[in-house]
């Protein structure tokens, strides 16, 4: 996000506390509330221009509420806090008792836009896509509990084509390596002629990849096309000897492939299986093994001691890799089934989420970077609205789509997205009546006395700030800062009560790590139904499901007495090591990080003696820097798609064979923690496994990877007309059912 | 006249060429990349990113697939090859052509706003030398050039449309939602203008065509507006060649202030998203703008001057 210029005159203006501020301040709302609003457009303030409205590509706020609008998922967030699954595609889900087999249940009646029925074989489809390394899809994760994604995802899992002892033909194996490559002395002459002089010459080559036998050459031009279709109705043209490559089998006899080519900005078609007569790698002997049942490829579930994988050498005309490796099925066009690795309970809580919301093939084939630009006339639908219009960094426009299956609850006509990356611009826009409601976290920080009523006058009643699923954080470097009573007194130093007052409410200060709603929100029923004590005010609590309540441990909060003692104890074990000065490292681009960090390094100064040096860096350094683990302590935040702990926050700790997660820039790497956490992968009951995992939080509350500073808040202004725009913890709610008040004046309901 | 088109052409072409190549080296230097974020990315997903985008081959590679694609070729209609961007579903093109008339649009109207009360300005300030008016418009000139847009736009905002509600805050849709930026963006170019004009006109004034004008008994406003306006605002005339490019391609600031969708914000941008081919493509493009602006200018110098054809 770029820091606004404007903002920061209009806030001079404002702090010089000019009369002129007065008609701003003045009235019970944000700028005076149409009238008469038209009931038939939402118009919306978006937090900038989307980098992509694909499902498979979207990752950004910017961009999923947009992909939500026009594509159905399984299931859509519930309109309570906590945002728990309820039906839309599916009617109905069910999971198997062991907790590894889900089914869902589709409606009939879904459809795209097209006309075509929305049926299972698309989720299969699009969250093949997703796995596919060729879409280079950035939504890989939550995907990974599903049997062979990971493996899926780099190319390494392969089915038989054909019987070659000890396997048979459909069996799935992993491919290790290559066994033999009679090709090789004349494809690699080069390299290896000079690897040896290059490497002792002290440069390192990267390792040569494993040649992929899904590779496929034609000797003459390639007619990408639909499934079935002739020759003519071909969109792209593949000249020969152009590779392309075999991403699925298709067809009744299965004669057909769909294949990806990198030419012409890339493509996907259909073309018969026998016009693909060239396989590169095809005489190339590779060693594959058996893929363990319990084992998914790329984490650390440790594999059964007992299982001793059938090991083989098969050549690469026989293995193919076929989205029938991976753990999702059609089963006839209304079942889907996924299977996972492990009892993955959580599996439910993400048929929400993006991965579930199908992609029509036939657009994605054409235009698999551009196909959602209504104006290449490849967009179809399946959600509420449909695009009408995209101009790039100006606004995008949405029509009711009649085909949606829900279509008689839609209520608004057209909604349209402002793209307005400016946080004051987009605030002065709907002040003055342009926009309907401002995206949360649009609304600039120098609005916020504003628009709480910091002195005598009321919130405005059109500003909404609650609680929001991610947490601010300082990460330490474990490397560095090894520690471990270095670190908890530097937890327990800091009274993180004032940062509300720095951040102008924005946020919930507190010590643990997973996010969540303050306790003092909990209903008494709530509190009850969490189990929480009588008086205890620490840690947070979210609903995982209905019945299952999750209460983060309380970390090292403010106790100076213990902090002293912990920094003697680290005097103690360290010596001549402890380190005269330290640094804290931060990023420029947001005000609020340097307004924290000076306080921080004010109560470690005051209350710890501990000299800590402030470093600003630019956004890329600083994530290059903090990713390479060149700090001692940085800023970061984490954000959770749901509240669920194992899946969204504490995977950042578990480690692969010691080695930590990318996501994990503490490196720090607990067997204890990561005992606790495997073994709950194995509990297949919700509320003992969540039980289990608050014990695996208490390890990181006690070892202080990271400092946990305050729960982020989600800020919205909506216009007081707009109706049924529920709101959330993940802060991703269905649009769909929000309807305008032209009668608000007189409603009953002035929220 | 040829020899100088040449001459320049050829002189583009070497432009282009180290533009392209610094551009290219400089972000690739920088830490961090296009991919990555705050939440950490897992290794195979790099990897297939990274193969996507050419990003696993050496850097010589890269650079030579790179300039090979800027060149001319008929199989692309000779025009260079910007590429794709890693960041947007675009291509470099298509984000020029989407963008760029809109930063032009801004300039033109910036551009006419500066020339018109520029002159007006300077021209009133000659015409009542060392009075209240000249000292005035003097002054307004000067606020006008140091005033930085960051500071002006938001003031333009707060008064005419979160006070006065005439004009809208943000974006660019109308006649009405261009008045701000254009005023924003062009009143340092109108100071400059304003003081050239009255410098000109100075000069001007004392020449003796202009003596003879007031002796034929002219009046006063017909001497200055029809008889020294012409040659006085020959400095501004110079100076606006410079002054179109600056205005657009430095509208930067007033774009994102006003929410306006010009090419100034990828510029930024793709600098602080690591957007390779963006901040090269568009840097090349730039440049084969200023070089045509360049030329084009001096062509019309030509073609007023004869003196300025004589000594190339």
């Amino acid at each position: 996000m770029l820091r606004s210029p404007a903002l920061v005159a209009v806030a001079a203006l404002l702090a010089a506390g000019c009369d002129c501020s007065g008609d701003l301040a003045r009235g019970e709302y944000f700028g005076t509330p149409d009238p008469d609003p038209d009931p038939t457009v939402l118009r919306w303030c978006n937090s900038g221009e989307p980098e992509s409205v694909d499902p498979a590509l979207a990752t950004s706020t910017t961009s999923t509420p947009l992909a939500r609008l026009m594509f159905a998922g399984l299931a859509e967030p519930d309109t309570d806090m906590d945002g728990t699954p309820t039906p839309m595609v599916a009617t109905r889900w069910e999971a198997s008792v062991d907790q590894r087999t889900f089914t869902f249940y589709l409606r009939d009646d879904a459809r795209w836009s097209d006309g075509q029925p929305l049926t299972a074989h698309d989720f299969v489809y699009h969250v093949a896509r997703i796995l596919h390394p060729k879409s280079i899809s950035r939504n890989v994760q939550p995907l990974e509990p599903i049997k062979n994604a990971m493996a899926f995802n780099g190319a390494k899992v392969k089915m038989l084509l054909e019987d070659s002892p000890p396997f048979s033909a459909g069996d799935i194996v992993e491919v290790v390596s290559v066994a033999r490559d009679p090709d090789a002395g004349n494809r690699d002459r080069f390299l290896d002629q000079a690897l040896p002089v290059l490497e002792g010459g002290g440069v390192s080559l990267p390792a040569r990849p494993i040649p992929d036998t899904n590779a496929r050459k034609s000797s003459r031009p390639l007619h990408l096309r639909d499934l079935g279709a002739p020759e003519s109705e071909a969109y792209a043209v593949v000249p020969p000897g152009d590779e392309v490559d075999l991403v699925e089998l298709g067809g009744p006899r299965r004669d057909w492939a769909y294949v990806f080519w990198f030419g012409d900005n890339w493509r996907y078609g259909w073309v018969p299986l026998a016009d693909l007569d060239v396989q590169p790698h095809g005489r190339i002997e590779y060693n594959v093994r058996e893929i363990p049942p319990q084992r998914r490829l790329g984490t650390n579930l440790a594999p059964d001691p007992d299982f001793a994988p059938r090991e083989g050498v098969v050549p690469g005309s026989r293995l193919l890799m076929v989205p029938e490796v991976l753990g999702i099925r059609a089963e006839g066009d209304h079942k889907l089934v996924i299977e996972t690795a492990s009892p993955t309970p959580y599996l439910i809580d993400d048929s929400t989420n993006r991965i579930f919301q199908a992609t029509p093939r036939r657009s994605v084939a054409r235009d698999p970077k551009g196909w959602t630009q209504p104006d290449k006339g490849l967009l179809v639908t399946s959600g509420p609205f449909t695009m009408t219009k995209w101009l790039p960094r100006d606004r995008m426009e949405f029509d009711k789509s009649p085909t949606f299956f829900n279509a008689d609850q839609i209520k608004l006509e057209r909604f349209i997205a402002y793209n307005m990356n400016d946080q004051a611009a987009s605030a002065n826009l709907y002040f003055q009546g342009g926009c309907d409601a401002v995206t949360s976290n649009n609304v600039p920080n120098s609005y916020l006395p504003l628009l709480f009523g910091e002195g005598d006058d009321e919130q405005k009643k059109d500003f909404t700030n609650i609680p929001y699923l991610g947490i601010y954080f300082y990460v330490i470097n474990t490397e560095k800062l090894t520690n471990v009573h270095l670190r908890r007194a530097m937890s327990m130093a800091i009274d993180r009560e004032p940062i509300s007052e720095l951040l102008h409410q924005t946020g919930f200060p507190g010590a643990s790590f997973t996010p969540g709603r303050p306790l003092s929100m909990l209903t008494p029923e709530e509190r009850r139904k969490c189990g929480i004590p009588e008086g205890e005010t620490r840690g947070t609590a979210a609903f995982i499901t209905p019945e299952d309540c999750y209460h983060s441990p309380p970390g090292l909060e403010l106790d100076l007495e213990g902090a002293r003692r912990e920094l003697e104890l680290a005097r103690k074990e360290m010596g001549d090591t402890f380190p005269r000065t330290l640094e804290l490292k931060f990023n420029t681009g947001v005000e609020q990080h340097k307004v924290i960090a000076e306080y921080i390094q004010d109560q470690w100064k005051k209350n710890l003696g501990l000299d800590f040096i402030l470093q600003v860096q630019e956004w890329q350094t600083y994530l290059a820097d903090t990713t390479a683990g060149n700090f001692q302590v940085g800023r970061l935040g984490w954000i959770g798609s749901t509240p669920d702990p194992e899946s969204q926050f504490l995977i950042i700790f578990r480690c692969n064979d010691g080695k930590p997660s990318p996501y994990n820039r503490s490196r720090w790497c607990s067997p204890e923690f990561n005992r606790l956490y495997e073994q709950a992968q194995q509990i297949l009951d919700r509320g003992e496994r969540l039980a289990v995992m608050r014990r695996a939080e208490e390890v990181v509350a006690r070892e202080v990877p990271l400092i946990p500073l305050y729960v982020y808040t989600q800020r919205h202004l909506r216009k007081p007309y707009l109706r049924d725009m529920p709101m959330n913890l993940a802060d991703q709610t269905t649009l769909y059912r929000t309807w305008i008040d032209p009668d608000w004046e007189r409603g009953e309901d002035g929220r | 006249m040829i020899r100088l088109i040449v001459s320049r052409l050829i002189g583009a072409v070497i432009v282009v060429f180290f533009v392209a190549t610094f551009s290219f080296l400089l972000l690739r230097l920088a830490p961090g990349g296009p991919f990555a974020d705050e939440q950490g990315t897992l290794e195979a997903v790099k990897d297939n990113i990274e193969k996507a985008y050419n990003l696993d081959q050496p850097l010589a590679v890269q650079y030579g697939t790179y300039m090979w694609n800027l060149v001319p070729k008929p199989s692309t209609g000779f025009v260079p090859d910007l590429g794709h961007s890693m960041k947007r579903n675009y291509t470099v093109w298509e984000i020029i052509k989407t963008h760029f008339p809109v930063s032009v649009q801004l300039g033109i109207l910036s551009l006419a706003f500066a020339i018109i009360g520029g002159v007006f300005f300077g021209v009133l300030a000659a015409s009542r030398q060392n009075s209240w008016i000249d000292h005035g418009a003097m002054g307004f000139a000067l606020f006008g050039i140091s005033i930085p847009a960051f500071v002006l736009g938001p003031i333009l905002i707060f008064i005419f449309s979160l006070q006065l509600a005439w004009l809208p805050p943000a974006r660019f849709e109308g006649f009405a939602s261009m008045i701000l930026p254009a005023m924003t963006l062009g009143l340092i170019y109108m100071g400059v203008i304003a003081r050239l004009a009255r410098s000109g006109m100075l000069e001007t004034v004392r020449q003796d065509y202009i003596r003879t004008a007031r002796a034929k008994g002219l009046s006063e406003r017909k001497v200055i507006w029809k008889h020294a306006v012409r040659l006085g605002l020959m400095p501004v005339l110079t100076y606006l060649g410079p002054a179109a490019a600056a205005l657009i391609t430095g509208s930067f600031v007033v774009e994102q202030i006003f929410q306006i969708p010009g090419l100034g914000f990828y510029f930024i941008a793709s600098v602080t998203e690591r957007d390779y081919p963006i901040l090269s493509g568009v840097l090349v493009f730039y440049s084969i703008f200023l070089v045509l602006l360049n030329l084009a200018v001096d062509i019309g110098y030509g073609i007023l001057d004869p003196r300025v054809r004589a000594t190339r």
